[in-house]
């Protein structure tokens, strides 16, 4: 009789602790590394240059393909790809050929970066320069650039301040044409 | 390698089952019903997800699990509960698996229900993590930011996901609208997958009995009471989360994968998933130690069907006789039969069977065995499993092994009493913990429930006993053994007094007494 009132009080208690041990894995407070820094977000899309490749086929090219694919000018065209520079208090942190999303590279281009920073107050100089240059853009047989939307060199120069765990997001405001840094979201849909 | 595995593990989880019998019984076990407390935990989800999606708002996700939080009397403790049955569901399924891998009872007819438990698994998984990110607190924040990190690196997508959570737009409503659907969505899922788990078994139990179904439910209500689930910080985009409450079951992978790139994480979880998936293949025992499936001797055959009634797996059937006779003849599915041998036991006529487990074979060692060793009025023998603890040897008694007790045909039995043997014990495991599913059950009611093959009348049952006793429960069985033998040996005392009186004077003097009386 006692032997089974100890085992039914050793159930309860055994159950007790394996609901505890239950609860507590279902909240542990796992530090993420992250506590003292500070990140500088890059964050933007744009659509880059669209750069065409034209050239006019030779009599011989032309009488080589069926008479209904008979084209005089074959254009072959891609999104010019961009060049990302992150400069801290003048220190070069990030440097990268951002190239157009896509199999083609006929996508746009997507920026996203997250760099870890020192709280503090910092000067920061972010460039993106496409690639299409004028020289490309002009050359013989090329078409100029198509897109009078794509930017074709982005600059944002500042002195911010960041506080432990902030987090500041630099992104392309297409109203401005240029890039903003925001601190907060924008107002929900 | 894997035998080893399988061997550590099985003496480890047989040692936690004796304690855990010991304190709540085999029927009670909950590692032994680990399969029906998923399903019982997955019915309490969509019963307190029913009553959590009535106050859920897309729009204002944190703030309407806010509002869940702060009602007192029931949307705290049903938050909770649904939270902890979502933990104790992964934690059943981890247990349910690991009891099947090191039980060897993952390759074979029964591969088909490992694969779709383990793809149950995942999608319970998937399932957990949209329910965390629902609430959008600081945790979801953290599992949204890391899963579109690695989808990102699937070249599927025109757009990075990651973009998504950066905060340069606001989250759009149709984030956490596809999300609500997913985690409404996949439940269905669950349940299909559920069905084909268990489709190739008959007779399924899908809950575990009434009083660890509800000690379970009990207890995870009073921990929701409690100890409620803590409500999270609103998910913030312009902060870095450095601290966060994780929930170890679904999020205890974020601490080693933020270490890691996309590509190791794909690369980590490819591997584990792989190695899941083929465990089939790498447990299946090589062709030459492989148990026979079980076969049928149709010239035997009485087509009483008992048979395919009695087969766990469902792989008996019953089809037209070849043989020019009218009738049914059992056929055994080759692909279903998982060679449990439970079949060779429920044959009278001993025609079916895996070979050299039929009842005819084991008529022919139970020979051999009496041959060898003749056991006295005073002596029991012991029939064990080998997963019982008669399979761990000893007990101290003439011992006469089985595969399964399951397998054991009722005329063993019998012939091992008219040979002289004191007592019969026949050694289990829990039926909950049975190999062959039902062994233990058929073999309780074949010897005493009249179920085909029955053990006969003439049978005394003072001599048969029967107990379960798990391979690390040695202790019981020693204590059965003991009880029985003393019993046992009673009876022999009983019968040596009874071989002093004389019967034939006995006889003799009541026909005369019977006669006088006809006379007068």
């Amino acid at each position: 009789m006692i032997a089974r009132v100890v085992r039914r009080a050793a159930g309860i208690v055994l159950a007790g602790v394996a609901l505890l041990c239950l609860g507590a894995l279902s909240r542990v407070t796992y530090d993420s590394g992250d506590s003292g820094s500070a990140t500088l977000r890059l964050s933007w899309r744009v659509r880059g240059h669209h750069v065409d490749k034209c050239h006019r086929l030779t009599a011989a090219e032309l009488e080589r393909l069926p008479a209904h694919m008979r084209r005089a000018e074959v254009c072959e065209g891609y999104m010019a790809p961009y060049i990302l520079s992150v400069r801290v208090d003048g220190v070069l942190l990030d440097s990268a050929v951002a190239a157009p999303a896509g199999a083609r590279r006929d996508r746009p281009v997507y920026v996203f970066r997250e760099l870890r920073l020192t709280p503090g107050t910092h000067d920061i100089k972010i460039g993106f320069v496409s690639t299409a240059t004028e020289v490309e853009a002009h050359a013989p047989g090329s078409d100029p650039v198509t897109d009078i939307d794509a930017p074709a060199h982005l600059q944002f120069t500042s002195s911010m301040k960041l506080g432990v765990n902030d987090v500041v997001l630099v992104t392309y405001d297409p109203e401005s044409g240029g890039l903003v840094a925001r601190r907060k979201a924008p107002a929900g849909d | 390698m894997t035998r080893t595995l399988q061997g550590m593990g099985s003496r480890a989880l047989g040692r936690v089952d004796a304690v855990i019998n010991r304190l709540y019984g085999s029927r009670y076990n909950p590692l032994y019903q680990s399969g029906t407390i998923v399903v019982a935990l997955f019915l309490v989800l969509l019963v307190t997800g029913l009553y959590l999606v009535i106050f859920y708002r897309i729009g204002a996700p944190w703030a309407s699990v806010l509002g869940i939080t702060e009602q007192v009397w029931f949307g705290r403790w049903i938050r909770g509960l649904h939270r902890f049955a979502s933990d104790g569901v992964i934690l059943a399924a981890l247990v349910h698996a690991v009891r099947m891998f090191v039980q060897g009872r993952s390759w074979g007819a029964r591969a088909p229900a490992w694969i779709s438990g383990v793809v149950l698994l995942g999608v319970l998984m998937v399932c957990g993590w949209t329910g965390y990110v629902m609430v959008w607190d600081v945790q979801a924040q953290v599992l949204a930011q890391e899963g579109a990190r690695f989808l990102d690196v699937v070249p599927l997508f025109s757009e990075p996901i990651s973009r998504a959570f950066v905060g340069e737009r606001p989250l759009p409503s149709a984030f956490f609208f596809l999300n609500l659907f997913a985690h409404i969505a996949l439940p269905i899922g669950v349940g299909m997958l559920i069905w084909l788990h268990i489709n190739r078994v008959a007779r399924a139990a899908l809950l575990p009995p009434r009083g660890l179904l509800w000690g379970t439910v009990g207890g995870l209500i009073a921990l929701a009471v409690i100890w409620p689930v803590p409500m999270g910080a609103e998910a913030n985009l312009f902060r870095l989360p450095a601290h966060v409450s994780l929930d170890v079951i679904y999020s205890g992978w974020l601490p080693l994968t933020r270490r890691m790139t996309p590509a190791m994480v794909w690369l980590a979880g490819l591997l584990l998933v792989a190695g899941a998936v083929l465990v089939p293949v790498w447990t299946r025992p090589r062709e030459s130690v492989r148990p026979p499936k079980s076969f049928v001797n149709e010239r035997v055959c009485t087509g009483c069907e008992q048979c395919m009634l009695d087969c766990p797996y469902g792989a008996i059937t019953m089809i037209s006789r070849s043989d020019g006779r009218d009738g049914f003849v059992a056929h055994v599915d080759p692909d279903l039969c998982v060679s449990c041998g439970i079949c060779a036991g429920s044959c009278a006529p001993m025609g079916v069977g895996p070979a050299g487990r039929t009842g005819r074979d084991q008529l022919d060692a139970v020979r051999s065995f009496l041959s060898e060793r003749k056991p006295g009025a005073r002596d029991v023998v012991v029939i064990g499993c080998k997963w019982s603890a008669a399979g761990s040897g000893g007990a101290g008694a003439l011992q006469f092994p089985v595969a399964c007790v399951g397998n054991l045909h009722t005329s063993v039995v019998e012939l091992l009493v008219r040979s002289g043997a004191g007592g019969v014990l026949i050694a289990s495991c829990p039926a909950r913990d049975c190999r062959g599913r039902e062994g233990a059950v058929w073999l309780e009611q074949r010897l005493h429930h009249g179920r085909e093959a029955e053990l006969q009348e003439r049978v005394d049952r003072r001599r048969v006993r029967t107990v379960e006793a798990s391979s690390a429960e040695g202790a019981l069985l020693t204590a059965a053994l003991r009880g029985f033998r003393s019993e046992i040996t009673a009876l022999a005392d009983a019968a040596l007094v009874d071989d002093d009186i004389d019967v034939m004077a006995l006889c003799k003097q009541s026909q005369e007494t019977a006669a006088a009386g006809v006379g007068t």
